[in-house]
This record gives structure tokens, C-alpha cells and sequence, in this order.
């Protein structure tokens, strides 16, 4: 039904021996807002590299709006926006001039557009960027990109040092600007908070393996902790059972992360004596530290050292 | 008036279906009442469009809203039929889950059936209720 605006292919990139990016079949729907989550260095930035065409493929190939990258670079970037996280840039311009120099660039640049954001924002042309507020600098770079009308949107942590009116500002924006159903939004950011709000879909790298791509809404149904108490409950069995992402056991209680197939997870635990079995939803930060093996207890054994 | 939690692990598309649904039966949101516009909601509550379309498809399959082509999407009228079967609906998970805890604690259906018309009987109120009016 929507349109395909980037089509990842067996895309693979290695940097000498290093593997950067493990072969990934990916797709951006038009609509999409996609949040690219991962721990630092996980293969987030070598993704954005690739699909703005500033490093290509070690294997597999990508397309942008049905372009294969690397083939046209000019029509590339017209059709991306990338918003990179530091925005201090062009600090000593004004503001005036900065869009005028920027605009310059770009045959698709809207100054209408441009005036009437900042306008709206109350961001002035005289003072330099470096003497505005980081929320007016973050919205003034945002609008500049969307002001040049690109069909992808990059956004690398768009609101990381912003205070939460300013960042509900930026997302808002956001939102507004995907929901002609023509365009789409790539985000990489660590604020899983954010994504869980403003996304639908997420790809999660880790070590440069793409370990999760999913509808949010969709993992959001799959995606439960069952918790139940009984004696004897064979935890080393429920980590084979299907689905079974994580578990976590004391004496007397068990809990399960579990991906999909939560009703045959709770019954087995019924047949096996538990009681109390309770099914609860997850939020994405459960399903990422289950993703990165995060092991709850082990930061209390790091402290006993120290306090 | 709607107001999503990204954190709790339920859908969001299904937050906002729960959160309308409620404004309609509660009569909050009258038939007739214009729902916002996708981008509207999808802007205000900072959620993704997509979400909020698929909340308002949901709710249009479930014949609580209609939209037509750049009218937008109106809360439909003739709820009463709906309006039963909703109530239902929200029942039913609390059904659910009373019946697979009296599974796991042994209690049987007999025994089950006999508590829940005790209950019934201690409450009394609704005994007259036919279950077809409307708001």
C-alpha cells in the first residue's frame, strides 16, 4: 500500500576486518518513523553513512526512494535530511545569514517556508547561532533541513541536550511532518522513551547485527514478563521453551521476558504448579537490556567494593 | 482529552481505541463529534501518525466512527446495539482473568457460577437493566 522509500538489501559494511554492519534486509515504509536503537558503537552511524551515500556498501546494496545509493549522489541528498546531533556548526553566523547560506544549496529550498517557521518560533535573524537558546538552535537547523523539502528524514539524537518543552516541540514537529503519508523518519538515539512515543517501527544493532526489527505496536503485543511463584519451578527447562527471551528466578518465583506465545508460556507454568502467574506488559527499555544481556545484580556486586 | 503512556506496554493504537471508546460511551464525545484530525492528534500527543491511523481504522471496523474523504472521521450515531456490545467487551477480560485464576486455584465452575451470583445478589442494583439503552 505505501510506498518503499529505502530498501536495504544484504547491506553489509566492514572497515578492513572489522565488521561494522552484519548483512541487513531493511525496509522504510513511506509514513514510518523508524527509531535505530543500540548500544554505542553498534553500527547506528555506519547506517546513516550508508544510507546518505557517504560510504558504501562492503556487500549487499541500498536504494533511496528507488535509487540505488552511490549511482546519482546529487539526488540522494536532495531527498535526505540529515539533522546530525552536533549542531554548532555555523555558530558564528547569524541566523539570517545562515539560512540565506544554507537555502543557497538547495534548488528545492523553500524561504517562505523558512520565514514563516522562524516566525513562529520567535527565533530572530540578527543574533549569531551560537547566542541562541539550544532548543531555538535545534529547532532553527531542524527547520532548515525540512525548509530544503527532503522526502527522508535523518535525525541523529534529536533532542539530547534539549528540555522537555523544547524536545516536545521537536517531536511534535516531527510527527507533523511524516503525517502526509509521503515521507519518513529515521531516528538514532539512546531516549527509548521518545522512540516508544513518536516511532512505529524499530531496528535494533547490536555489535553490527541487526538483532530485532519490528512493528512497535506489534512487539508491544508480543513482547510480556510472565511472573509466577511455586516451588521447584525448572527454570533451566523454561529457557528452552519458545519465546523465552530472558529469565529471572529466586526461591519460590520465576520470571519470564517472553517474545510471542505468552498464553502456551502461562499455561506450561500452570501444568508445572505455579501459581499466581500474572502477565504484564514491557517497555521498550525491558525489551533493550534484554536484547544487550543487561543482568539486573550485577551492578550491586560491582558496589560492594566500593560502598 | 486522550492521554497516551508510551511506557506501559500496551499498544498504543489500542491506548488511544480504549481512550476514545471511553469518550464515546461516557458521552463525552457526543454522535456527530468531529474526532480530531490524524495529524492533529498525532502532532498533540507526539505519537506516530500511523498509530493514530490505525486506532481510527480500528474504531471505524468497530462502527463506532465514520470517515468519509476530507470530512474527517465523526463519531457515528445509532450507538445503543454498540454500545451493548462494548460493555461487554470491557467486561470480558475481567471474566477472563477470574476464570484462569480460579483455574490455577482449583475452584470449580459450580462453584465459580455460585460465587459470582452471590456477588450479583449482594449488589442487587442491576437487576432491571435491560442492556440496550444507549448512553
Amino acid at each position: 500500500m505505501s510506498r518503499t522509500l529505502i530498501d536495504a538489501t544484504g547491506l553489509a559494511k566492514s572497515y578492513g576486518d572489522c565488521l561494522a554492519l552484519k548483512p541487513l534486509d531493511w525496509r522504510v515504509e513511506a509514513g514510518s518513523i523508524t527509531g535505530v536503537l543500540g548500544p554505542n558503537g553498534a553500527g547506528k552511524t555506519t547506517l546513516a553513512k550508508l544510507i546518505m551515500g557517504i560510504t558504501h556498501p562492503s556487500e549487499g546494496s541500498i536504494s533511496v526512494l528507488g535509487r540505488k545509493v552511490g549511482g546519482d549522489p546529487v539526488a540522494i541528498r536532495a531527498a535526505v535530511g540529515f539533522v546530525p546531533e552536533d549542531k554548532l556548526l555555523y555558530d558564528e553566523m547569524t541566523v539570517g545569514d545562515f539560512i540565506h547560506f544554507y537555502g543557497s544549496f538547495f534548488s528545492t529550498w523553500d524561504s517562505a517556508a523558512a520565514s514563516n517557521l522562524l516566525e513562529k518560533w520567535s527565533i530572530p535573524l540578527k543574533p549569531r547561532i551560537k547566542e541562541l537558546s539550544k532548543g531555538s538552535r535545534a529547532k532553527l537547523v531542524l527547520g532548515a533541513v525540512l525548509c530544503r523539502k527532503p522526502t527522508i528524514l535523518l535525525l541523529d539524537e534529536p533532542t539530547i541536550d534539549l528540555d522537555p518543552t523544547s524536545a516536545e516541540e521537536v517531536l511534535s514537529l516531527v510527527a507533523q511532518w511524516v503525517s502526509n503519508g509521503e515521507r519518513s523518519v529515521v531516528i538514532t538515539t539512546h531516549r527509548l522513551e521518545e522512540v516508544e512515543r513518536i516511532c512505529d517501527q524499530v531496528l535494533f544493532l547490536l555489535a553490527g547485527e541487526p538483532v530485532l526489527q519490528a512493528d512497535l505496536d506489534d512487539l508491544r503485543a508480543g513482547w510480556k514478563l510472565v511472573r509466577a511463584t511455586g516451588s521447584a519451578l525448572p527454570v533451566s527447562e523454561t529457557q528452552r521453551w519458545e519465546g523465552v527471551r530472558r529469565v529471572e528466578s529466586g526461591p519460590g518465583w520465576i520470571a519470564l521476558t517472553v517474545d510471542g506465545g505468552v498464553n502456551q508460556v502461562t499455561s506450561r507454568l500452570r501444568d508445572l504448579g505455579a501459581t499466581d502467574v500474572t502477565v504484564e506488559g514491557v517497555s521498550l527499555r525491558e525489551v533493550y537490556l534484554t536484547l544487550t544481556d543487561y543482568e539486573r545484580g550485577r551492578l550491586d556486586e560491582v558496589l560492594e567494593g566500593v560502598v | 482529552m486522550f492521554h497516551v503512556r508510551p511506557d506501559s506496554g500496551e499498544p498504543i493504537y489500542q491506548q488511544l481505541i480504549r481512550q476514545i471508546t471511553h469518550a464515546i460511551t461516557s458521552g463525552a464525545l457526543k454522535p456527530g463529534d468531529r474526532l480530531p484530525t490524524i495529524r492533529w492528534l498525532a502532532a498533540e500527543q507526539v505519537v506516530n501518525p500511523n498509530t493514530v491511523a490505525r486506532a481510527y481504522r480500528e474504531l471505524e471496523r468497530s462502527g463506532l466512527v465514520e470517515s468519509g474523504p476530507r470530512t474527517g472521521t465523526f463519531v457515528t450515531f445509532d450507538p445503543p446495539k454498540l454500545m451493548a456490545k462494548e460493555r461487554r467487551s470491557r467486561v470480558k477480560p475481567h471474566l477472563d482473568g477470574l476464570v484462569a485464576e480460579a483455574r490455577v486455584l482449583g475452584i470449580s465452575n459450580d462453584e465459580l457460577k455460585a460465587m459470582l451470583d452471590e456477588a450479583l445478589a449482594t449488589d442487587g442494583s442491576g437487576e432491571s437493566d435491560s442492556g440496550e439503552e444507549g448512553s
